[in-house]
């Protein structure tokens, strides 16, 4: 008994803008969020069966059963997403996805990319001779671009998987995101070599990894999704490219 | 001790003051118990007077008896902004049991408790002291003006080290330790631990000590050596510091994922350090 359901008909209803198109925007923009809020506060409170009930999202309690891992298991986790071809993860941790690996290797990966950029272009100054200045807004744009796509890509695919009536749960879906991101730690990492081309090759090797690691284990998934399934995965597999492509250009272009 | 006022009181104070008489009659009646187990009132704590001396709530600034006092306090700048707000986090706090003149004392008073309780505070968690091994002796009397400070002075002398975008750094340093505080004692509640949220808020600032020692250091001397291995020793000594607290806090098994974001907060924060020149 999906309360969604007629909601994704008046959704699709919207999205064929069969009307002028253009004063139709900000209601069907209204009508997704709306959609996506009552989803999101079902998703996270029926994911668990817990005794909370009503609007416990703002409490510490609401959040505790995504917590509930050990030094074990992250670890372990953080193992199974440096091999991206077993596509195994998303059924591990379908029983008891977490929020602190995904949430810690997010703050992880800020501060070593604002790090990280900040020696590179301190060390190509000073071999050039030249005056260096520590730019603060390397730690400002990492963290809203880490957060931003941990928080918001998972959102929107969690949207258009229901859509599809292929539904996933959200939190397995941040758990997958945040996972896959550790890759870029080592990378980062490597890419301290001087060499350019090195560093586009780890760029590009790090974030097929972690882009075969998303699209791998969701495909799993969605194969029932029916005949747009490849379109969405392969959608998936290039926006984390992508992500790897704009760190690389963001964080060791120098201009000197 | 009932209330004889001529001056009509701010309409919300009248029930704070019935509930606070109560409250008083109560634990006269029932001798000098503490009313808060997790924080006994070792010094003499303030209590809201009930006599007829002009009585504003606590969200309005205390006017006559520290007016008086004020000039006296001039000199000092540094504990300036705690003397006003002194007296009123004092009026605020608990202690029902105690003389009710703490609010007429000499401003340079209140300072001096306040300044001898961060300084205690500071021996034992910062400090090697025999109580450390059992943290829930060690800061029972938790207070947040200490960690406030150490704060504010890391932002400061951070941004006086900036050479640009000053401002911007002094934001960027105080939104990561102040929200990093935060983060990490969710972050421990979330895993299953036992802690106080405000008592880990004044832990996790009061760690922040030996790294204001070394940004000091970092800001007179500029060479990068010497900045490195200053750093390198601060942190580990903040690491040391707050490492007892932490690892109580949680289930052995979850012990590295509390830490390890305790430690990744220093970290980042010796590297603020070490950058900013």
């Amino acid at each position: 008994m999906s309360p969604s359901s007629s909601q994704i008909q008046v959704f699709r209803h919207f999205l064929r803008l069969e009307h002028k198109g253009r004063f139709l925007v900000v209601p069907s923009l209204l009508a997704m969020l709306m959609i996506l809020l009552q989803n999101l506060h079902l998703g996270l409170v029926l994911m668990k069966p817990s005794r909370v009930v009503g609007f416990t999202a703002f409490t510490v309690a609401a959040y505790k059963p995504y917590f509930d891992i050990d030094t074990s298991d992250v670890l372990e986790r953080i193992k199974d997403s440096l091999f991206p071809f077993r596509g195994s993860f998303n059924e591990k941790t379908a029983s008891n996805p977490d929020l602190y690996g995904p949430f810690w290797i997010c703050t992880t990966l800020i501060f070593v990319a604002a790090s990280i950029g900040t020696f590179v272009t301190y060390i190509a100054h000073k071999l050039n001779k030249k005056e260096w200045d520590y730019d603060i807004n390397l730690v400002t744009w990492s963290a809203g671009l880490f957060y931003g796509y941990v928080t918001i890509v998972p959102l929107v695919l969690y949207i258009i998987l229901k859509y599809f009536s292929a539904p996933s749960g959200l939190v397995q879906l941040f758990c997958l995101y945040g996972y896959s991101l550790s890759v870029f730690i080592p990378a980062l990492c490597l890419s301290l070599v001087p060499l350019d081309i090195v560093r586009w090759v780890v760029a590009g090797v790090s974030g097929f990894m972690s882009a075969t690691f998303v699209a791998l284990n969701l495909r799993a998934h969605i194969k029932s999704a029916g005949e747009r399934w490849f379109l969405i995965v392969a959608g998936i597999f290039l926006l984390q490219l992508a992500l790897s492509v704009i760190l690389k250009l963001y964080l060791f272009t120098v201009r000197v | 001790m009932s209330d004889n006022d001529t001056i009509p009181l701010h309409p919300s104070s009248q029930s704070d003051i019935d509930e606070i008489e109560n409250l008083i009659h109560a634990s006269v009646q029932s001798g000098p118990a503490t009313v808060f187990p997790a924080r006994p009132p070792s010094p003499p704590r303030a209590s809201i007077p009930v006599s007829s001396s002009p009585f504003m709530p606590s969200n309005i600034p205390p006017h006559p008896p520290s007016t008086t006092q004020k000039p006296q306090a001039v000199p000092v700048p540094p504990p300036l902004p705690a003397s006003s707000g002194n007296g009123r986090a004092n009026m605020a706090a608990s202690g029902f049991g105690s003389p009710p003149n703490t609010l007429t004392e000499p401003v340079l008073d209140t300072v001096k408790r306040d300044l001898s309780r961060i300084v205690s505070n500071l021996k034992l968690v910062v400090f090697p002291n025999p109580f450390r091994e059992d943290p829930g002796k060690a800061l029972r009397d938790w207070d947040l003006w200490g960690p406030f400070f150490f704060i504010v002075f890391l932002g400061l002398i951070l941004s006086w080290s900036a050479s640009v975008k000053k401002s911007e750094v002094f934001a960027v340093a105080f939104a990561l330790l102040a929200a990093g505080a935060v983060i990490l004692t969710l972050n421990v509640l979330l895993l299953g631990g036992h802690i106080i949220f405000f008592q880990s808020l004044s832990l996790l600032g009061y760690c922040l000590f030996p790294l204001d020692v070394g940004a000091l250091i970092c800001m007179l001397k500029d060479n990068v050596i010497v900045k490195v291995v200053v750093v390198c020793v601060t942190l580990a000594w903040s690491s040391w510091a707050a490492y007892p607290f932490m690892s109580s806090a949680v289930n052995p098994r979850r012990k590295a994922l509390a830490l390890y974001p305790v430690f990744l907060m220093y970290v980042s924060v010796g590297f603020l350090i070490i950058a900013i020149d």
